[in-house]
């Protein structure tokens, strides 16, 4: 079940972008699993708006960083899904906001507890 | 439409994987047990609004951008229809400015910008001859020898031809016909990249004696003479009683030189004193312009050494063909594009201020259209999608415009045909993908010109108080008179600019066709003929035949005097002049050069040129007799300022002529040329012609009792009576040859008037609308100080004023311009100024006067406010 809305954490600009493409990395998957996954692994604190996680992967795609393709998939294979595929232009950028973020992500450590760092 | 597919493709797909989701989603939560229709409303609720994230998706793929411009499109065109009073002011006023444009462009482009049709016309050069000192600059003239100089020692040119211009009478079936052609170097057609439509080229053996007697046709003779016979190939033709063989038929559209209807070999002389050729050539690939002048420099400076010929000023340039067939249009199409160009600028400013007024009445709409949330882009956007959209359907109709107008505007050009060594290029002014983009372009480039500034207006518009109160919109249109003002300032000078250069060719014009010309132009009649060489190489048969033709025209009842000319004709192009000594008095400077006319003796009362001293020609003076001259009275005021000229002898520079005794003096032909002053002539009689071709080639002149074109069929039974196949041709009124010699100054003049007349009704136009726009946003004020008591005329004048100063300021700066831009028109003009005071004052008392007059209709709304309704409407 999901946690309460108040528990939940807004996701920063962007970040889901990098968050569809790093979950990708495993291997091909369509909207719901991706959407299922992102909230598993964070413990269900990052809730993926349905709302903008279908628009983000249409873009992504249009960027070239990702496939599609339709499959069928289900228990009698009656259902087709789009599933989604990271593409060698995808990994790159995902190196990339990765690196980004690290860099954010630090920058942001040193500023808020400044005396931890070294 | 491939985007709309796309964008349905790309929608589909968005809405089958939305699907596959819920579907998912409900099938979870039915799983983790909640019953199913709720489960499938909860799984909606999670994903949220469908379709407005499909509006999403849809503006993250491009279409939108278009999809939006349609949509724009569609809400500017449904404006336009409830509001056609502005639609049609508005694309009528653009109509006119890019439809004038788009005229003369396609002008332009026909005969400036068009590739001519020859193969890879870019690299063909023609040569010029330059000579600063005597003012000349036209296509040099090569003699035989010197072309095979140039042929053989250049290292630039993969080809080099020679040419000129011949003429000749064809007989043989039917009416004589006179013919223009040329003698051509062999090379010339595969020079150009030309193959004839039929039959064959020169070979190269034909430029040999025995050889050539062959000849090609163009199409159009082909056509009109021998009926497109295919058989005319191998047929023999006479040309000048001298029989060739047809080898093939050029096609209608290869005009070099232009209106040749035959071409013939030319054979290379070893004779250098008759320096008659064109000389036209291909640069090598790889070869420069200028690296192939600094070669023509180097031979040309080698030649000179070579036929001691050296210091006389003469310099051989290379100009592009394309160049030199526009040459004489060039000037003349230039002044008319910017002429028409101003046009457009001040139909732009025009619009703007119609937008502008416009912008502000709708400032309530704009307000609520941000407020419900359309961006400040989005408006601008929107605004500017208007303006497009006008400008865009005023282009069209621009170009239906002058497509309708292409072959009155071919006519509008003024001919250059009669002056000699100058090409008539070929003007083909169909629409093509220069003139389109020329079209969009333009339309494109006004839109956003005047669509800008309201545009710009749109965004600055404070919200709250424009939705709350409409007054307020007033104030913040307040801002706007200073830009309404800027344009209207604008559209003054600008006008004031074309006015004035519309009144200096006027006046200009008026000089020319004002100008005595010193002789009695009306009820002149003239056609010239040519006896070829063959049959009339004795001077006695010339003579006779002359003889013979005067009588027969001396015998008419509606001719009154006849004469003939040879060469120099007034107002025809052309003529001999050269330099003369006088016996007993030292040469003359070397760039003082004297007409040669040779006349019979009826040539002065046909023409009514005055006889002022001595006796004129007249029977006795034969061959035989003592050589005879007239000369004008500038002859005498050079040569004999303080005696008589009567009796003294004069050598008039021809090879081998003897001297000739002055037996009479007639009074100065003047033609507007280049010179200022009338030029120095001297006439020989007929009988005692210098040189045979001076007998030869011969314009009948006779004066008429009636209109004297319907003569021309008797002067062409006289001479052919005397000799059938005798050709006539270039037959025309005195009437027609002036006004063919002014037709380059009569179009400048009507072209320019127009576009000055359509400048001064748009600019009233704008400053009408303008006052009207201001009277009415001072209805308020108007009726204050109405109603403390200031007077109708008060009330007018407050609002002329404001007229008036705009007019003036605008005034003030297009005086500046026009000061600067006439200057560039000084040598289009004959006998005036570019300066001319009395244009420039009538200019400004007629823009002055126009404005208040303007000002005045709009001004009478203004006093006509009732302060009473006004103020308790307020």
């Amino acid at each position: 079940m999901p946690k309460k809305s108040s528990d939940r954490i807004e996701l920063l600009q962007g970040t889901l972008d990098m968050l569809i493409l790093r979950t990708l990395l495993f291997g091909p998957a369509h909207g719901h699993q991706i959407a299922k996954h992102i909230q598993r692994t964070t413990d269900d604190l990052l809730q993926v708006e349905h709302g903008s996680l279908y628009p983000a992967l249409h873009r992504l795609e249009r960027k070239g960083w990702l496939a599609a393709k339709w499959e069928a998939a289900g228990k009698d294979l009656k259902r087709e899904f789009k599933y989604y595929r990271l593409t060698p232009a995808g990994k790159k950028q995902l190196t990339l906001e990765e690196s980004k973020w690290k860099q954010m992500a630090g920058a942001i450590a040193r500023v808020m507890w400044p005396a931890e760092e070294g | 439409m491939r985007w709309w597919r796309r964008k349905k493709a790309g929608d589909e797909d968005l809405e089958r994987d939305l699907r596959a989701h819920l579907e998912l989603e409900a099938q979870e939560l039915h799983e983790a047990g909640v019953p199913k229709d709720e489960a499938h409303y909860a799984a909606r609720r999670a994903l949220g609004n469908t379709t407005s994230l499909k509006e999403e998706m849809r503006a993250m793929w491009r279409w939108t951008s278009l999809e939006r411009v349609a949509q724009d499109a569609r809400y500017v065109l449904r404006m336009l229809r409830r509001n056609p009073a502005f639609a049609i002011a508005a694309i009528l006023t653009l109509t006119l400015g890019i439809g004038a444009n788009t005229a003369i462009f396609s002008l332009v482009n026909a005969v400036l910008l068009r590739p001519l049709p020859f193969r890879d016309p870019g690299g063909l050069m023609s040569f010029w001859g330059e000579n600063p000192q005597l003012g000349f600059m036209g296509p040099a003239s090569v003699c035989d020898p010197d072309f095979l100089t140039w042929r053989q020692q250049n290292r630039s040119f993969s080809e080099i031809a020679a040419f000129h211009a011949q003429t000749a009478n064809l007989t043989g079936s039917g009416t004589p016909e006179r013919l223009l052609g040329s003698a051509v170097t062999v090379n010339l057609f595969h020079l150009l990249g030309r193959e004839p439509a039929l039959g064959r080229a020169f070979l190269a053996d034909e430029a040999t004696a025995g050889h050539d007697n062959v000849v090609l046709l163009n199409q159009k003779l082909w056509a009109r003479y021998f009926l497109s016979e295919r058989s005319i190939l191998g047929r023999s033709i006479t040309l000048d009683n001298r029989a060739f063989t047809v080898v093939g038929v050029m096609p209608a559209d290869f005009q070099f030189p232009s209106q040749a209807d035959f071409w013939t070999p030319l054979k290379l002389s070893g004779d250098c004193s008759n320096a008659s050729n064109q000389v036209i050539a291909r640069l090598r690939p790889g070869i420069s312009q200028g690296k192939a002048q600094n070669e023509v420099n180097i031979i040309a400076h080698r030649l000179a050494q070579e036929r001691h010929r050296g210091g006389n000023g003469w310099k051989t340039s290379l100009v592009s063909l394309q160049e030199q067939m526009s040459a004489k249009l060039r000037p003349t199409l230039l002044l008319l594009l910017c002429a028409v160009g101003v046009v457009l600028l001040i139909a732009c400013a025009n619009v703007a201020n119609l937008l502008l007024a416009r912008g502000t009445a709708r400032q309530h709409e704009m307000a609520t259209r941000r407020a419900l949330g359309a961006s400040r882009g989005r408006i601008a956007g929107q605004l500017l999608a208007e303006s497009l959209c006008l400008a865009l359907i005023a282009g069209s109709l621009g170009l239906l415009f002058s497509f309708l107008a292409r072959h009155a505007l071919v006519s509008l050009l003024p001919s250059v045909s009669n002056q000699p060594g100058f090409m008539q290029p070929v003007v083909n002014n169909a629409i093509d993908i220069r003139v389109l983009s020329f079209v969009f372009l333009s339309s494109i480039g006004a839109g956003i010109l005047f669509g800008l500034a309201p545009a710009l207006q749109s965004p600055g518009l404070d919200l709250l108080s424009a939705l709350k109160d409409s007054r307020a919109v007033a104030r913040s249109a307040s801002r706007l008179p200073s830009a309404r003002n800027a344009f209207i300032v604008a559209e003054v000078a600008l006008t004031l600019v074309l006015l004035v250069a519309a009144g200096l060719l006027t006046r200009s014009f008026i000089r020319l066709r004002t100008l005595d010309p010193g002789f009695v132009p009306d009820r002149i009649l003239t056609a010239t003929l040519e006896l070829p060489e063959t049959r009339y190489r004795d001077e006695s048969k010339r003579i006779s035949f002359h003889n013979s033709v005067l009588d027969r025209l001396d015998s008419l009842p509606g001719i009154r005097h006849a004469g003939t000319v040879s060469f120099g004709l007034p107002f025809s192009g052309g003529g001999l002049r050269g330099d003369i000594t006088v016996e007993g008095q030292p040469p003359p400077p070397p760039e003082l050069s004297v007409s040669k006319l040779v006349v019979s003796p009826g040539y002065f009362p046909a023409m009514g040129i005055p006889l002022l001293k001595g006796r004129a020609f007249s029977g006795r003076d034969t061959n035989r007799s003592t050589p005879a001259v007239m000369v004008n009275a500038s002859f005498v005021r050079q040569f004999f300022p303080n005696e008589s000229p009567i009796g003294k002898r004069i050598n008039p520079g021809f090879t081998g002529s003897p001297l000739y005794q002055v037996i009479g003096v007639v009074g100065d032909v003047k033609e507007p040329g280049h010179e200022k002053k009338p030029p120095i002539a001297l006439y020989l009689p007929y009988s005692q012609a210098p040189w045979p071709f001076l007998q030869a080639f011969v314009t009948i002149v006779v004066r008429t009792r009636g209109e004297p074109l319907t003569m021309t069929n008797d002067v062409r039974e006289a001479v052919q009576s005397v000799d059938p196949e005798i050709p006539v041709f270039d037959v025309a009124s005195m009437g027609q040859l002036i006004s063919k010699s002014v037709s380059e100054p009569r179009t400048n003049m009507l072209v320019v008037g127009l576009f000055a007349a359509l400048a001064l009704i748009l600019a009233t136009v704008g400053i009408y609308g303008v006052i009207t726009y201001s009277v009415t946003q001072r209805t308020r004020e108007i009726a204050i100080r109405a109603a403390l008591g200031a007077t109708r005329a008060q009330v007018l004048t407050i609002v002329v004023r404001q007229g008036l100063a705009l007019t003036l300021v605008g005034v003030a700066l297009g005086l500046v311009a026009s000061l600067a831009v006439t200057r560039l028109l000084a040598n289009r003009l004959y006998e005036i100024q570019a300066t001319d005071p009395e244009t420039f004052l009538v200019v400004i008392l007629l823009l002055i006067a126009t404005s208040v007059v303007a000002s005045l209709l709009a001004a009478r709304r203004a006093a006509r406010v009732d302060p009473m309704v006004a103020l308790r409407y307020e």
